[in-house]
C-alpha cells in the first residue's frame, strides 16, 4: 500500500509538471498527452499490476514485470535515438550560426578594403 | 581563372606559416579557417599573408570547410582548392589537380596517396584503415571503388561544385558524405595522383581505427540543416 501511495503521489508531481512546462511552451500539445499517458500508464501498473500479467500473457511474456521491462528497454532506446538526432540538428544550428559570425566579420573587412 | 585555397586550421600555428607559404606560388589568394584554435593560429595565419576567418567554438573540419568555401565564393574564385592547414600535402601538385579543371575536363579532383607515388612516412596500420574506409564507401555509400583515396582532404573544384555540393556533416564524415555526392552528381570527377608527407604530428591528429565508427555514426545519423 505505502509503495501505491508514494507512486501516486510521483504521478501526481509529474502530470502536474508536464503541463506546468506545456503552459510554458517548453513542451508541445502532444508531447505532453504522450507523457500523461506514460503517467497513467504507470499509474495503472501501480494499482492494478493483475492488468499487466493479463497483457504479457496476452502477448506471449511470461510476466508481467518481464512486459514491463521489455518495453521500457524499447522506449528509452527509441527515446535515446531521438536525443542523439535532436543532438545533432543543434550542432548543426550551432555552426551554422558560429560561420555567420565569422562571414560577417570577413564581409566587414572586404567592405573596409573598398 | 581565379584560384583560392581554402585551408581548415585547428591549432596549426607551428605549422600553418610553412603550409601557407608552400601553397601561395600556385593561387591567388588562401583563405584559412581558423576553426576555434586555442593557439594563435589565426594571427600567425594573417601574418603568412591569409585571409583568415574565425570560428569563435571549434565545430570540425567540414563546418570549416563550408565557411571556407563561402569565402571563397565571396572573393570571386573560379576554382576553389581544398588543402591540410598542416603541410602533409605537398602543394606543387596543385597545378597537376587543377589541370583538368582548367582544360574543362572534369569539375572535381581528388588528390590520391594510392596513385603510384608513395606517400612518405605513412604506416601500415593508416593504409589499412584507408583500404577499410574505402570498402564501407563502396558498400554503404555507393562509392565507386576506383576512388582510391577514401579520406583525401585534397580537393579542386570549380566554383559551380562547390555551389551544387551542399553537405552536411561537419566533422570527420564530411569527407564520405562529399565524396558520395560527387559520385553520385552530374558533376565530372577524377582523382589525381599527389604526394603526401605524414609527420609524428600529423599521423596525430588524423583518422585512427576507432574514429572510423565515430564516422559511421555521423554518416547514420544523417540529418540536413
Amino acid at each position: 500500500m505505502l509503495i501505491q501511495i508514494i507512486f501516486s503521489l510521483s504521478f501526481a508531481i509529474a502530470l502536474f509538471t508536464t503541463w506546468k512546462r506545456f503552459r510554458e511552451d517548453a513542451v508541445r500539445f502532444a508531447e505532453a498527452c504522450i507523457w500523461s499517458l506514460l503517467w497513467f500508464a504507470a499509474l495503472l501498473i501501480v494499482w492494478w499490476p493483475g492488468f499487466v500479467s493479463f497483457l504479457a500473457g496476452k502477448v506471449g511474456v511470461g510476466r508481467g514485470a518481464d512486459l514491463v521491462i521489455y518495453s521500457s528497454i524499447i522506449i528509452i532506446f527509441w527515446l535515446i535515438f531521438r536525443v542523439f538526432v535532436r543532438l545533432e540538428a543543434i550542432e548543426r544550428q550551432t555552426s551554422a550560426l558560429i560561420r555567420a559570425e565569422a562571414l560577417h566579420e570577413f564581409d566587414n573587412e572586404l567592405a573596409k578594403e573598398k | 581563372m581565379k584560384i583560392i585555397a581554402v585551408m581548415p586550421a585547428y591549432n596549426e600555428s607551428t605549422r600553418i606559416a610553412a603550409a601557407i607559404s608552400g601553397v601561395r606560388p600556385f593561387v591567388h589568394s588562401v583563405v584559412v579557417v581558423d576553426d576555434g584554435s586555442r593557439d594563435t593560429t589565426a594571427s600567425v595565419a594573417r601574418s603568412a599573408g591569409a585571409r583568415v576567418l574565425v570560428h569563435r567554438l571549434n565545430r570540425g573540419q567540414g563546418a570549416a570547410l563550408k565557411t571556407g568555401n563561402a569565402a571563397a565564393l565571396r572573393l570571386g574564385a573560379d576554382i576553389v582548392v581544398h588543402i591540410d592547414a598542416d603541410g602533409q600535402h605537398d602543394p606543387s601538385y596543385i597545378p597537376v589537380a587543377v589541370e583538368p579543371i582548367l582544360k574543362k575536363e572534369v569539375d572535381v579532383v581528388y588528390g590520391s596517396r594510392y596513385m603510384g607515388i608513395d606517400a612518405s612516412g605513412i604506416p601500415a596500420s593508416r593504409r589499412f584503415l584507408h583500404f577499410g574506409i574505402r570498402r564501407f564507401n563502396a558498400l554503404a555509400l555507393g562509392i565507386p571503388s576506383r576512388m582510391t583515396d577514401p579520406q583525401s582532404g585534397f580537393r579542386v573544384m570549380t566554383a559551380d561544385a562547390v555551389r551544387k555540393l551542399n553537405f552536411f556533416q561537419d566533422r570527420m564524415a564530411h569527407c564520405s558524405e562529399l565524396m558520395s555526392k560527387v559520385t553520385h552528381s552530374d558533376l565530372r570527377w577524377k582523382e589525381v595522383p599527389v604526394r603526401v608527407k605524414y609527420t609524428a604530428e600529423s599521423l596525430a591528429k588524423g583518422n585512427k581505427a576507432l574514429d572510423s565508427f565515430k564516422i559511421v555514426w555521423q554518416l547514420i545519423l544523417g540529418g540536413r540543416d
